[in-house]
C-alpha cells in the first residue's frame, strides 16, 4: 500500500522554513533606517492586507464599494457555532449544502453557480479536491482565519480570472501585531475547539507569527431513523448517530522579513490533518468506515517597495501545496459499496507547485492596473489499494485588469486571462476504469480566453455608487474528472470546457448620516456545457450536459439605527432553470437552489459589556437532484449568542444554534442533521 | 388482462470494474421485466395495464399504464434502484441494494389514492438486495442477490415465513452465490446462481453458472445442475422445459462476443444436464435480457456501450422450439427492460427515455408526461 510520509514532509517543510527565515535574517541585517515596529511598515504595504488579531465583538461584515465583494472578519463567526459554509450562506446569493454535523461534507453555491465551479483559496492558493469535485469546506477551521474575502461575480485577476463562479479566499491570521490570543470552546455532543495564535518580533526586521487550532465532535446526536421505509411509519425508531466522530488539527507558522532595500519577504508553512468516521446514511449506519485528509502548504513571497513614487509594486512568490484524501471501509461491517471481504482503502494525493509574479501600477491617478503570470504544475497519484496511476497537469495563466477613471463619477474597467493547459498521462499510457480503454496520451485542451468588462459609477463622495459588468468565462474540467479512477466513478477524457456568460448590475446607497447602507444587485448567468456528475451503470460519470440560466436579485441592508443596535437584513430572489435538452430535466430548478432566502441579524449592545445577537434565516424549498424529486423542505433556522466582555481582552460567548431544533431531511437523502446545538466559548487576548 | 406471462430476464456476471457496473445495469434491466414468476393466484381484473418504474439513478418513480395506454401523470417515489413484480392482481416493488424493502401495492388504488395504495412495506436486512419474487399461493419466495439466503414471505403482511440458506453455493471467499433469477413451476423452485467473485480492484472471476432446484413448499434442496456457460441471466420454463439464457464474459468493449461461450441453454432436469441450444454465435452475442411468452422469446443482446455509456444492444426474436432466430430492426436499447403480453412487446428504451411497443409489425411509443424519468423496468398485469 502506498503511503505519503506526511509528517516527514511537514518536518522537512518546517526545517526549510526555519532555514530560509534564518538565511533571510542573516542575509539582510537590519538597516539603520528600519522601523522598530513591523506594524508601522505594514500600514504602508500596498500588496497584502495582513489583517489583525484583536478580540472584537462588532459586526463582522465590512461594507465595500463593490457590491459583489464582501469581506468578513473573525468577529462574524467567533463564538457563534458557525462553520465556513454556514458563515458564507448568511450572505445574499449564497446557498449552503451540509450533510450533517461538524466535519461532514459542506459546500456552497454562489448566485446559482454550482459549488464545483467556485474557487476556494486559502491565502490565495487554490484548494485541491482530490476527487475533482467541490472543495469540502468542512475541513476549513475558521479559528485559523483572520478574514474571508468573497467575490461573488468573478474570480479576480489576482486569482487568475478563470472559472465560472466566484471566489472565496480565506486569509489566515498572520504576522501583524505583537501579541496573541487563546480560544477555547465546548458544546454538546462533546464538541470542543481550541485555538492559539501568537505574533512576536524576532529581530528588528523579522516578525514571527504562529497559530494552532483543533476541533472535535462526537456527533452522536439522536435522530428519527425511518428504517428506510417511507410508506411504513410503524417501524420508525429513535437512533443515535454512530461512527461520526470528527477531529482536525491545523497549524501555521509565518515569518515576515523586512529587507534592506525596503522589500518584504514572507515565508509561511501551513499543515492540516482531519479524520472522521463516514457514518453512512440514516438507515445504514457504518461501523469502521472513515476518511482522512492531510494537506500542507509552503509559501514564499517577495514584495517590492514602491517604484516611481509608488506607481509600481512588484510581487514574486512560489507555493507548494500537498493534499491527500483517503477513504476506507470494510463491507461486512459497513455495507458501503460493493460486496467485498477486503478492507478497502482508496483515494488520491495531489501536489501543486505554483511560481508566480505580479505587478500593480497606478498611472496618472486615473489609470490603474495589475497583471499576474503564474505557472501551475499539478500531479495527482493514487493512494490506497487501487491500481497505480499518476496524472500531470501544467497550467500557464496570464491575467490582468485595467481600470480607467473617465471622469469624476464614472470609469471603465476590464479584466481578462489567457489560460494554457497541458495534461500528461503517467508513462504515456493510461488505463481507464471502463473495461479496457487505454489512452496513449491526454486530450489536447483548447486555449482559454476569459474576460469581463465593467463600468463603475459614482465615487465615495456621493451616496450612490454602482457597477455594471458583462463577462464571458470558461473553466476547464478537473484532472480527476477527465482521467480519475475512483471506485464508483467513471472518468471522461472527452469532457469539454464549461462556458458562462454573466451579467451583473449592482448599486450601493449610503444613507446620509453614515448609519445605514443599502446594497442591491441583479445577476444573470447563462451556462453552457456545464459538467454534471450523473450516475450511469451504477457509477458516477462526468458529462457536459448541463445548460442552465440563472436570474436573480440580492438585497442587503446594514444599519446602526442607534448606538446600541446593529441590524443586517439580506434577501435573495432567484430563478434557476435547467435548459438541457432532456425532457426529464428541462425546465426544472437547478439542484440546491431555492427561489428565495432571507437573513436577518440584530445585535444589541447592552449595559455591563453584554452583547446579544439574534439571527434568523429562512429559505424556500429546493431540490437535491436535477429531476426535482428530492425535495428539501423550506426551513427556518434561528440562532442566538450572548457575549460578555469582562475585560478588554477577554470575551465569553454562549451560543444556541438551530433553536427550534429543525431536522429537515428528504427521505432519499437521509443524512441526519443535528438538532439544537449549544456552545460556550472563551477568547483571551494577550 | 392475462397474467403469469413467462417474462423472464437476465442478469450477468462481471469481469472488471466497468464490467461490474455494466453487469449491474444489465441485471437490473433484465430483472425489471420479470413481471411475475410462477404459480398464479386467481385471475383478477386490474384497472391498470401495467406499471413502469423510472429511474435516473438518483431517484426512482412508479407510474402506471392506464387503460388508454398512456403513462400516468401521477407517480409514487421509490429508491432509484427498484424492480416491479406482479402476480396478476397485486404489485410488488422491490427496492434493491441500499434500500432493501418490499412494498405491496393495490394497483386499483394507485390513480385515486396515491400512496394510500400501499398495502404494506417491510424492510429486509441491510444490503439483502431483493431481486425477484416467485409466488406460491398466498406466499412468495424472494431472491436476495447479496445475501446468503432466500426467504419466503407472506403476501398478506410481508412477514418472513421460511428461509433457505444458499451460502454453500458461494464462490471462494464470497458470502453470497449471487442469485440472478428464480422461477416457480409445479411446486418446484428453480434458482439461478451467477457465483462470481471480485478482488479489490473490481476484477471479477466466475465459474460456470449453477441451477439449484428446491421443493417450493418445504424449501428442501432437490438437486443442482451446473450450466455449460458462465454468467447466467434468465431462467424461463415453458411447458415444463427449462431454459437458461447466459451472458458470458465481457469483451474489452464491455460488450460480448458472438461465440459459443454464451447463449440459451436447455436444461434436462431428469438427466442433470444442460446443453447450449442456441449459441451466442447465432444470437450475435450474450443475452442481456430475455422475455418469453409461450415458445417465443425476445432477447436483448449486449453489444457494448457507447462513449456516453448508453447501452448498445440488438433485439432478436427466438423460437425456442424451432431454434429459429430473427432480427428485429429499429431497437438498439432495451436497457429499460422488456415485458410481453399477448404478443405485444414492451421495451424500455432508456436512451430515448420512452416505452416503445412492438406488435410484430410496427413500433409505437407510449405517451408519457413531460418530466417522467427514463424507464428502468416494466411489469404487466
Amino acid at each position: 500500500m502506498r503511503k505519503t510520509s506526511f509528517f516527514k514532509a511537514a518536518c522537512v517543510a518546517a526545517f526549510w522554513c526555519c532555514a530560509l527565515a534564518w538565511a533571510g535574517s542573516a542575509a539582510v541585517p537590519p538597516s539603520e533606517g528600519s522601523p522598530e515596529d513591523v506594524s508601522i511598515v505594514s500600514a504602508n504595504d500596498p500588496v497584502q492586507d495582513l489583517g489583525s488579531s484583536d478580540v472584537v465583538s462588532a459586526t463582522g461584515y465590512l461594507p465595500a464599494q463593490d457590491v459583489s465583494y464582501t469581506e468578513i472578519n473573525s468577529s462574524a463567526w467567533e463564538g457563534k457555532s458557525l462553520t465556513a459554509a454556514d458563515l458564507l450562506s448568511t450572505l445574499p446569493g449564497i446557498q449552503a449544502y451540509k450533510q450533517g454535523g461538524l466535519g461532514s461534507f459542506q459546500s456552497v453555491s454562489i448566485r446559482g453557480i454550482a459549488a464545483r465551479n467556485i474557487l476556494i483559496c486559502v491565502d490565495g492558493v487554490p484548494l485541491n479536491d482530490a476527487s475533482g469535485g467541490a472543495v469540502n469546506l468542512a475541513s476549513i477551521d475558521l479559528n485559523q482565519m483572520e478574514k474571508v474575502e468573497v467575490f461573488k461575480g468573478n474570480v479576480p485577476a489576482k486569482f487568475g480570472v478563470t472559472g465560472l463562479g466566484g471566489a472565496v479566499n480565506f486569509v489566515t491570521k498572520n504576522a501583524v501585531k505583537r501579541g496573541g490570543r487563546v480560544l477555547l470552546a465546548y458544546g454538546n455532543h462533546n464538541t470542543w475547539e481550541g485555538a492559539f495564535q501568537v505574533s512576536s518580533p524576532v529581530t528588528d526586521s523579522i516578525m514571527f507569527a504562529s497559530s494552532f487550532a483543533t476541533r472535535h465532535s462526537d456527533n452522536d446526536y439522536e435522530y428519527t431513523n425511518r428504517n428506510g421505509t417511507q410508506y411504513n411509519d410503524d417501524d420508525d425508531f429513535t437512533a443515535t448517530r454512530q461512527n461520526a466522530e470528527y477531529t482536525d488539527v491545523s497549524g501555521n507558522a509565518q515569518f515576515r522579513m523586512l529587507h534592506g532595500n525596503g522589500s518584504f519577504s514572507t515565508l509561511s508553512v501551513t499543515a492540516t490533518r482531519f479524520e472522521g468516521g463516514n457514518p453512512g446514511k440514516e438507515e445504514q449506519q457504518t461501523v469502521v468506515a472513515d476518511f482522512v485528509g492531510e494537506s500542507a502548504l509552503i509559501r514564499y513571497g517577495l514584495e517590492s517597495p514602491g517604484f516611481f513614487d509608488d506607481a509600481l509594486f512588484l510581487y514574486g512568490g512560489i507555493s507548494y501545496r500537498f493534499d491527500k484524501n483517503v477513504s476506507s471501509s470494510y463491507y461486512p461491517l459497513d455495507h458501503l459499496g460493493y460486496s467485498s471481504n477486503e478492507f478497502l482503502e482508496y483515494g488520491a494525493a495531489v501536489y501543486k507547485l505554483v511560481p508566480e509574479v505580479s505587478a500593480e501600477w497606478t498611472l496618472w491617478n486615473r489609470l490603474k492596473g495589475a497583471a499576474r503570470l503564474a505557472a501551475e504544475w499539478e500531479r495527482a497519484e493514487a493512494r490506497g489499494v487501487s491500481k497505480d496511476w499518476a496524472l500531470d497537469r501544467l497550467n500557464l495563466v496570464s491575467s490582468g485588469d485595467l481600470y480607467y477613471q473617465l471622469f469624476k463619477y464614472a470609469g471603465l474597467g476590464g479584466e481578462g486571462s489567457v489560460h494554457f493547459l497541458k495534461d500528461r498521462l503517467d508513462e504515456g499510457t493510461f488505463v481507464l476504469p471502463t473495461g479496457g480503454r487505454t489512452l496513449d496520451e491526454a486530450e489536447d485542451r483548447d486555449l482559454t480566453l476569459s474576460g469581463r468588462a465593467y463600468t463603475r459609477l459614482g465615487n465615495s463622495e456621493i451616496p450612490v455608487t454602482g457597477e455594471v459588468s458583462l463577462g464571458r468565462f470558461y473553466q476547464q474540467p478537473a484532472l480527476m474528472e477527465l482521467y480519475g479512477t475512483f471506485p464508483g466513478a467513471l472518468s471522461n477524457p472527452k469532457l469539454k470546457r464549461e462556458k458562462a456568460t454573466k451579467f451583473e448590475a449592482s448599486g450601493l446607497f449610503k444613507v446620509p448620516g453614515g448609519h445605514t447602507s443599502l446594497r442591491a444587485a441583479y445577476f444573470e448567468s447563462h451556462i453552457e456545457d456545464g459538467i454534471c456528475w450523473v450516475i450511469v451503470v451504477e457509477h458516477l460519470h462526468a458529462e457536459n450536459i448541463a445548460r442552465s440560466r440563472v436570474r436573480g436579485a440580492e438585497f442587503e441592508l446594514n444599519s446602526t439605527p442607534a448606538k446600541f443596535l446593529d441590524v443586517v437584513l439580506r434577501a435573495t430572489f432567484q430563478k434557476t432553470e435547467d435548459r438541457s435538452k432532456s425532457d426529464t430535466y428541462n425546465g426544472n430548478k437547478l439542484p440546491g437552489e431555492p427561489d428565495c432566502s432571507y437573513f436577518a441579524e440584530a445585535t444589541l449592545h447592552l449595559p455591563l459589556h453584554l452583547d446579544l445577537m439574534w439571527a434568523s434565516e429562512w429559505r424556500s424549498i429546493m431540490y437535491s437532484d436535477r429531476a426535482n424529486r428530492m425535495d428539501q423542505p423550506a426551513v427556518a433556522n434561528h440562532r442566538a449568542v450572548l457575549s460578555y466582555l469582562p475585560f478588554e481582552k477577554t470575551r465569553l460567548a454562549f451560543s444556541v444554534d438551530n433553536i427550534t431544533d429543525e431536522q429537515y431531511r428528504n427521505f432519499y437523502t437521509p443524512f441526519p442533521m443535528p438538532g439544537r446545538e449549544y456552545k460556550f466559548t472563551i477568547i483571551q487576548g494577550f | 388482462m392475462n397474467k403469469m406471462k413467462k417474462n423472464v430476464i437476465a442478469s450477468v456476471a462481471k469481469q472488471s470494474f466497468a464490467a461490474l457496473s455494466i453487469a449491474s445495469l444489465v441485471f437490473m434491466t433484465a430483472c425489471g421485466d420479470d413481471s411475475s414468476s410462477s404459480s398464479a393466484p386467481e385471475e383478477v381484473e386490474v384497472s391498470v395495464a401495467g406499471v413502469v418504474f423510472g429511474s435516473d439513478y438518483k431517484t426512482g418513480e412508479l407510474r402506471w399504464i392506464d387503460k388508454d395506454g398512456e403513462i400516468s401523470k401521477k407517480s409514487l417515489s421509490f429508491h432509484q434502484d427498484s424492480k416491479v413484480v406482479t402476480n396478476g392482481a397485486d404489485l410488488y416493488v422491490l427496492e434493491r441494494k441500499g434500500a432493501d424493502n418490499i412494498t405491496k401495492i393495490d394497483p386499483d388504488k394507485l390513480e385515486s389514492e396515491g400512496k394510500k395504495a400501499v398495502v404494506w412495506q417491510v424492510s429486509l436486512d441491510d444490503d439483502a438486495n431483493p431481486t425477484d419474487m416467485a409466488f406460491d399461493g398466498d406466499q412468495a419466495w424472494v431472491a436476495l442477490q447479496n445475501a446468503d439466503s432466500l426467504v419466503k414471505i407472506s403476501t398478506k403482511d410481508g412477514k418472513v415465513k421460511k428461509s433457505i440458506k444458499t451460502g454453500k453455493f458461494a464462490y471462494e471467499g464470497e458470502n453470497s452465490p449471487y442469485v440472478a433469477d428464480i422461477e416457480l413451476d409445479d411446486g418446484t423452485l428453480y434458482v439461478l446462481f451467477q457465483r462470481y467473485t471480485m478482488d479489490e480492484n473490481w476484477v471479477t472471476t466466475y465459474p460456470k453458472g449453477l441451477l439449484a432446484i428446491y421443493d417450493a413448499s418445504s424449501g428442501d434442496l432437490k438437486d443442482t445442475i451446473q450450466l455449460k456457460t458462465k454468467n447466467p441471466s434468465t431462467i424461463a420454463i415453458v411447458d415444463g422445459e427449462v431454459y437458461v439464457a447466459t451472458h458470458g464474459e465481457y469483451n474489452a468493449a464491455s460488450g460480448t462476443d458472438a461465440d459459443s461461450k454464451r447463449g440459451i441453454e436447455k436444461v434436462n432436469v431428469s438427466k442433470k444436464k444442460s446443453e447450449v441450444m442456441i449459441s451466442g454465435e447465432k444470437l450475435g452475442g450474450g443475452v442481456a435480457s430475455m422475455v418469453v411468452e409461450d415458445e417465443i422469446a425476445y432477447v436483448a443482446i449486449n453489444l457494448g456501450y457507447d462513449e456516453n455509456y448508453a447501452a448498445v444492444q440488438s433485439l432478436k426474436k427466438v423460437n425456442l422450439s424451432s431454434k429459429k432466430v430473427e432480427d428485429i430492426d429499429g431497437f438498439t436499447d432495451m436497457s429499460g427492460s422488456m415485458a410481453i403480453d399477448d404478443g405485444l412487446l414492451y421495451v424500455g428504451d432508456r436512451g430515448a427515455s420512452a416505452v416503445v411497443t412492438w406488435n410484430g409489425k410496427k413500433k409505437n411509443t407510449i405517451k408519457q408526461p413531460k418530466g417522467a424519468l427514463p424507464p428502468y423496468n416494466i411489469a404487466l398485469f
